[in-house]
């Protein structure tokens, strides 16, 4: 007779089914190299993942101006994202993470055209904005089948920004921005790249347009 | 749009039943209302009588179809004999998903599909089969409020236990709280084991319990062999009266859950 455990561990049955449990209710994360960027996540990163927020390791200029946004006190990292046909530049400072989009979310903005789907995930529901639609409005040009392929998901929020594609990785000196003075209209915008012309957005100011979006 | 699912590890303590009567009544009020039904043993898809054994299509495509779209969901959907009420129906090849499921996050599938479908109905009713798998983690994943239908015989106890254990791990693996209630069915009050263990449940779980109870009815077999709906079959019924006053006791809890 042997005395060998067999391989399930059938003195804790309880703790074999919450594995169980844990494995049918828990989407899996893993990491893929995507040109010009670190790391993409793919699907739900842990809350405390930061995979491209990186911290650079340069001599640190300060700028002070009460007029440009925290993030923009010192030179910052950006990356160049894409929707709707449109490129926009956009602080990594205040991105949690950059992740390739569900496709079954991605397939939502296919459903309908809402700048805003609802998706159950199992931490909850997550409200996911289309770029493109919720900044042009009218003015979106973006192909009806342009697929949202990544999801920009924002520090300690409950909702991310579909967008088609990311394809560069700046920094940039705070001097080689046009800073606006007054958001009017467009809180969103921060201001404008000088040698692209790109907007860079501030992102927190998008947050009463998606809560208007949602009531 | 709510999903409401219904489950038990126990079989027969009236999980069809309980979603066949909560749906009918809430189409009757002029809700869109679907069935979804998640039980291999296809229960409620006989009730309005669909063959599971000759349907091309089923619940089993949530699982097998990679790219689920808004559009291929409703042609998965069939009519009942009551208007506002629809089913989506199962199949006996459903029980293969339990031996085919092992990627993660593959207890979300319902929860997914679901959300394309939150335009066009008020209220999902989910019937899950009496076994603890994929299947009824898939639907306990979706629901907003679960229902647990709870035979008042002497074995219910011991199953109550185990169907809360299995609600709290499904807490822990979704890292939030389930909304449940725990449903007295098939009450005869003539017979000591209806009204000894109601009386067992009310003391074990106070605040799960719907305090009042669904009695035994025989118009329920009666609705179910005509293929409709108890309400529309006998609206006055006293089986019919007991799940619209446990409409009226979630309806508030739903509301208290909204103002809390």
């Amino acid at each position: 007779m042997s005395n060998e455990k067999p391989e399930l561990d059938i003195e804790k049955p309880g703790a074999v089914l919450q594995g169980y449990l844990d494995d049918l209710l828990t989407v899996s994360t893993s990491l893929n190299m995507v040109a010009g960027l670190d790391y993409v996540a793919e699907r739900e990163p842990p809350a405390s993942a930061t995979a491209v927020v990186l911290e650079p390791e340069r001599e640190v200029r300060r700028y002070q101006d009460a007029n440009r946004p925290h993030w923009a006190q010192q030179q910052f990292d950006a990356i160049i994202i894409c929707s709707g046909g449109h490129h926009f530049a956009v602080p990594l400072q205040e991105l949690a993470s950059l992740s390739l989009l569900d496709e079954f979310e991605s397939q939502l903005f296919t459903e309908t055209t809402s700048a805003l789907v609802v998706s159950e995930r199992a931490t909850g529901r997550f409200r996911i904005a289309h770029l493109g639609r919720l900044l042009l409005l009218e003015d979106y040009q973006g192909a009806i089948d342009e697929r949202q392929a990544y999801l920009l998901s924002l520090n300690g929020e409950n909702w991310g920004l579909a967008v088609a594609s990311v394809s560069d990785r700046l920094s940039i000196d705070p001097d080689a921005v046009h800073w606006r003075m007054d958001r009017g209209k467009n809180p969103w915008l921060a201001g404008t790249l000088f040698e692209s012309q790109y907007p860079l957005l501030d992102l927190r100011q998008l947050q009463p347009m998606l809560k208007r979006l949602s009531s | 749009m709510q999903v409401w699912t219904v489950a038990n590890q126990k079989g027969g303590v009236g999980k069809t039943t309980t979603t066949v009567t909560l749906g009918g009544i809430l189409a009757d009020r002029g809700n869109r209302v679907l069935l979804l039904d998640l039980d291999p043993q296809s229960s409620l898809s006989c009730y309005f009588g669909y063959d599971p054994d000759s349907l091309q299509r089923s619940s089993l495509n949530l699982f097998t179809e990679e790219r689920l779209s808004s559009r291929y969901l409703q042609s998965l959907i069939v009519s009942t004999s009551s208007p506002n009420l629809d089913l989506l129906p199962s199949s006996m090849s459903l029980a293969t998903v339990e031996r085919s499921v092992n990627s993660n996050g593959m207890g979300l599938k319902v929860s997914r599909a679901l959300t394309l479908l939150r335009p066009h109905y008020d209220f999902v009713l989910i019937d899950s089969p009496p076994v603890l798998g994929a299947l009824m983690i898939n639907a306990m994943a979706a629901c907003d409020q679960l229902l647990v239908p709870v035979q008042t015989e002497y074995l219910a106890m011991k199953g109550t236990e185990r169907m809360i254990r299995t609600i709290a791990m499904v807490e822990k693996s979704l890292g939030t709280t389930l909304h449940y209630t725990l449903v007295p069915t098939l009450y005869d009050r003539r017979t000591q084991a209806s009204v000894g263990t109601l009386r067992q449940l009310r003391q074990a779980y106070p605040t799960r319990i719907w305090p009042s109870m669904i009695p035994i009815d025989t118009r329920f077999r009666d609705a179910s062999k005509a293929g409709q709906t108890p309400s529309r079959y006998n609206a006055s019924s006293r089986g019919v009266r007991a799940y619209q006053s446990l409409l009226k006791s979630l309806a508030l809890q739903n509301d208290q859950r909204l103002m809390a």
